[in-house]
């Protein structure tokens, strides 16, 4: 709906937190709707059930429940994007569960392999790990958890920023953890790849139990960006091989550096991605989304729109056409340009009458 | 604290577009709509998270109050989200929502109404001062508190017909499609609306001022009054 000029002066605090339970409740109420109707679809397929169930045999019923896995490809990594900007990270091969994920508890229990955490801590909100017998709780914080395997087995815990609080049914007091420190209860390794911090070298954990180990702080930015090629290459790409990186690689960390706040090195990434792979089917929504960067955070409206124009170029059917057009005009709009503003105005408002951009547009280049 | 989705590294598709969805850029309505269709309940968050301000901003200033503001929210997105198959144009689905809220709100409205004749709710004043942002210009501020003020005593349609058009500046083309009536029905009940104002105000002679400041631009009221 429009905001008029009184409108705007009517609108209810609507807080990150209001939404994000307005959200619970009526997810809640969403999935109690599907188990509403769970019984009458069981009702109608009772006779075939039975019938399956004589000659197949019955099966124990799956546990009902809300958690969710999550699993990375051994030459992949999985990532969460949580809505207040947390993110786990998982190494390959790694998997967790993601027990529970409310507005005032997240629960993840990491299954195998390693995963990163960086936590938008709130007060209000418990945000754990489960690893083993272990439990490591979340006090604003990035860290890294990994459960070893059966070659090297054991908990390992590493704070990059903040502080964690590591639970251990053997003790009853909870260890804290600090920035830059790590523990873990397994036998030394030789070598290991962080997931997403090219750490300093870190001095093996001692074969000792529990062993506390101080580190460097390693540098957040510089740990960010080796991720960006390092999934497909196993840790082996440099970063400035832009040249060689494909259209896939290059949309991934655009969006990952997006992501991240690089908008920088997103908006370079999408521009390679649209210069140099214009056959790939990648190349209309990057520039697209340069076009966003440029226009709505880079201050640079001209490259904007060329990009935007680009965008249509090379996907002149894509179904993000439309929002293309209309960024168009606010381009003009920013340009300053009110005759071409005007004249791509005009074209959108008619191409499109019923476009959800329609009043936006419509109301840039002074009044219709 | 919700997740949005898995973001999948290569090989996987490039789902980084839920991220997207949280700065409202990002997948249309439309290819949200087809999404939360298939049962991907990331695309269904990401509709609930680009409209819950229009809808929570529409119910409050139907409404008149924040304390019901919630649960119409809920209500209407639970709609809304549990009957996406029958919405025919998926890129619609911002109005199609606005019909919800509008439907939703007269019903909550009716029952208020109707709950105060029965005795079993007090007819509370609209805190005027609680609806209307102190950051308003003067001159809005006083017509937008003058209408609030007295607008609880209004039934449930012109009410509704009045703020869409005052408040929210829609067309009476507009508010006829969001209420599933005719313009004239919709000009009618505004007309009537605006009426019942002046009466409860005691006086015809400060009314005129409020409707005037407060009409969109182009909204004679000779010509609203319509056919009955």
């Amino acid at each position: 709906m429009r905001d008029t000029k009184a409108a705007v002066h009517v609108t209810p605090p609507l807080p990150e937190r209001r939404l994000e339970r307005q959200w619970e409740r009526i997810s809640t109420r969403l999935d109690k709707g599907r188990l509403v109707s769970w019984p009458v679809a069981a009702m109608a397929t009772a006779a075939l059930a039975t019938v399956i169930a004589l000659v197949v045999g019955l099966r124990p019923a799956p546990v009902a429940s809300n958690a969710f896995v999550v699993a990375s490809l051994p030459e992949g990594k999985q990532e969460l994007a949580f809505s207040d900007g947390s993110r786990v990270m998982v190494a390959p091969g790694g998997r967790l569960r993601v027990d529970r994920a409310t507005a005032i508890e997240v629960a993840i229990h990491l299954e195998t392999g390693r995963a990163r955490f960086e936590v938008k801590h709130d007060p209000e909100r418990r945000f754990s790990v489960r690893v083993a017998e272990f439990e490591v709780v979340d006090r604003g914080t990035r860290f890294e958890v990994e459960r070893g395997d059966d070659a090297r087995p054991g908990v390992e815990v590493r704070v990059e920023e903040g502080e964690v609080e590591l639970r251990d049914p053997a003790h009853l007091e909870p260890r804290r953890l600090s920035a830059g420190e790590s523990w873990s209860n397994r036998p030394p390794e030789v070598a290991r790849a962080p997931i997403a911090s090219p750490a300093p070298d870190r001095a093996a954990p001692s074969a000792a139990k529990g062993t506390r180990v101080v580190e460097e702080e390693p540098t957040p930015g510089v740990a960010m960006r080796a991720t960006e090629t390092r999934a497909k290459a196993g840790g082996d790409t440099p970063r400035g091989g832009s040249e060689s990186r494909t259209a896939r690689e290059l949309f991934e960390a655009g969006n990952q550096a997006k992501l991240e706040g690089r908008l920088q090195d997103a908006a370079e990434a999408f521009d390679m991605l649209r210069l140099r792979h214009r056959a790939d089917g990648h190349a209309a929504l990057a520039a697209l989304e340069l076009g966003r960067l440029r226009l709505n955070h880079l201050g640079n409206p001209a490259g904007a729109l060329v990009a935007l124009q680009d965008a249509i170029k090379l996907g002149p059917r894509a179904p993000f056409r439309e929002e293309a057009e209309a960024r168009i005009v606010d381009a003009f709009a920013a340009l300053g340009r009110e005759a071409d503003c005007v004249r791509a105005r005009e074209q959108f408002l008619a191409r499109h009458p019923r476009s959800v951009h329609g009043a936006a547009v419509a109301g840039k280049c002074g009044a219709r | 604290m919700t997740v949005l989705a898995p973001r999948i590294g290569p090989p996987g598709a490039p789902t980084s577009v839920v991220a997207m969805t949280r700065s409202g850029a990002g997948p249309t309505d439309g290819a949200l709509v087809v999404a939360a269709r298939a049962g991907e309940d990331w695309a269904r968050e990401a509709l609930f998270r680009r409209h819950a301000s229009m809808v929570a901003g529409m119910a409050f200033r139907l409404l008149g109050r924040d304390e019901d503001v919630d649960d119409l929210v809920q209500d209407s997105f639970v709609e809304a989200l549990r009957s996406l198959d029958r919405l025919q144009a998926p890129q619609a689905f911002a109005s199609w929502l606005a019909s919800i809220v509008v439907r939703t709100s007269s019903k909550v409205l009716r029952r208020r109404r109707l709950l105060t004749r029965l005795g079993l709710r007090r007819g509370e004043a609209i805190d005027v001062d609680a609806v209307v942002s102190p950051s308003a210009p003067p001159d809005v501020a006083t017509e937008l508190r003058a209408l609030y003020a007295r607008i609880e005593a209004l039934p449930a349609r012109e009410r509704v017909a009045l703020v869409l058009r005052r408040v929210e500046g829609l067309g009476i083309d507009e508010i006829a499609e969001l209420i599933g009536a005719s313009p004239a029905t919709v000009k009618r009940r505004i007309a009537e609306g605006e009426q019942l104002l002046a009466k409860f105000t005691g006086s015809t002679q400060d009314e005129p001022n409020s409707v005037r400041r407060l009409r969109p631009k182009g909204a004679d009221p000779q010509r609203q009054t319509g056919p009955r």
